[in-house]
């Protein structure tokens, strides 16, 4: 698995916790483990979009470099793998 | 309003052709328990919800369902794209081919199209929370179905985790409805419904 295989599978953990936890509060609203939980989740969280933007292009159209042309439409689309 | 993020929610690689396998799996997307009919479910009963966090959590369950259509979608696609004419006869795709190609739109895996009829907004929380019960163990079953079905391991893994998404969204809407039938504060909660009778008791006083 090369580098951005990992950094794809980290960042899908922590988002897969942070979506996970915003159910859990939405019917546990005060529970004060989950709300600590889910500071800290959403921290990893941040780090790793922000790490695999810098180095992969943007997750987001509005995160788009534009000094070489509109790159959000450079990269491939997730379902477009090697078959 | 929504952003859309560049990713699917489970990685998903399939090498392989396999176009009776995406036959199934379509279901999914626009079949009678798909992925399409519960993000739309959710995201419409949304807004005569009388509690903010029963909102709350239709909001970001139909959201989630929204890139579990984009799973089903991206795992169809990948079992189809490299379809030859022989083997689009060979494996049963024939009939969706001529009128789609290979093209990805959303019916049963018997070839009837999406429709509204499989989910209800019926406007009523205690109603509607119980159909989304419903709603998440047939998928469920599906999913099983689904499993029962496909032997590559490159298809299963995220059919499995698919499967327990349903799992865990079956045990969010459980705990909406004991706290919303307990907040309605009555012996018995079927004896008006907070999103339309009380609006109108309101409105007869004035």
């Amino acid at each position: 698995m090369n580098e951005k295989n990992t950094l794809e599978r980290q960042l899908l953990a922590y988002d897969l916790a942070f979506w996970d936890t915003v159910l859990y509060l939405d019917t546990h609203p005060d529970s004060k483990e989950a709300l600590e939980y889910f500071d800290r989740v959403r921290e990893e969280r941040d780090d790793a979009f922000e790490r695999y933007d810098r180095l992969y292009g943007p997750l987001e159209a509005g995160l788009s470099d534009t000094s070489e042309g509109w790159e959000w439409v450079k990269g491939a689309w997730p379902w477009e793998t090697e078959a | 309003m929504w952003t859309y993020l560049k990713l699917l929610q489970y990685p998903i690689n399939i090498k392989s052709t396999d176009a009776r396998a995406a036959k199934i799996i379509m279901s999914q997307y626009g079949g009678p328990d798909g992925e399409l009919g519960a993000s739309l479910r959710y995201l419409s009963q949304r807004f005569v919800m009388p509690s903010k966090p029963v909102v709350g959590l239709l909001t970001d369950i139909g959201t989630e369902e929204l890139g579990h259509m984009e799973m089903i979608c991206a795992i169809v696609r990948q079992l189809t794209r490299n379809l030859t004419p022989e083997q689009v006869k060979e494996q049963g795709f024939a009939d969706y081919f001529v009128d789609h190609t290979v093209g990805i739109w959303p019916s049963s895996a018997s070839g009837v199209p999406f429709s509204s009829g499989g989910f209800q907004s019926k406007g009523d929380v205690i109603t509607d929370l119980s159909e989304n019960m419903a709603a998440e163990q047939k998928a469920r079953t599906t999913y099983d179905n689904i499993l029962r079905l496909v032997d590559n391991p490159e298809v299963r893994e995220p059919i499995k985790f698919l499967r327990e998404r349903e799992i865990v969204h079956y045990q969010r809407f459980g705990e909406a409805l004991r706290k919303t039938a307990e907040d309605m504060g009555s012996k018995n909660f079927y004896a008006f419904n907070p999103a339309y009778d009380r609006n109108r008791r309101q409105g007869s006083k004035a």
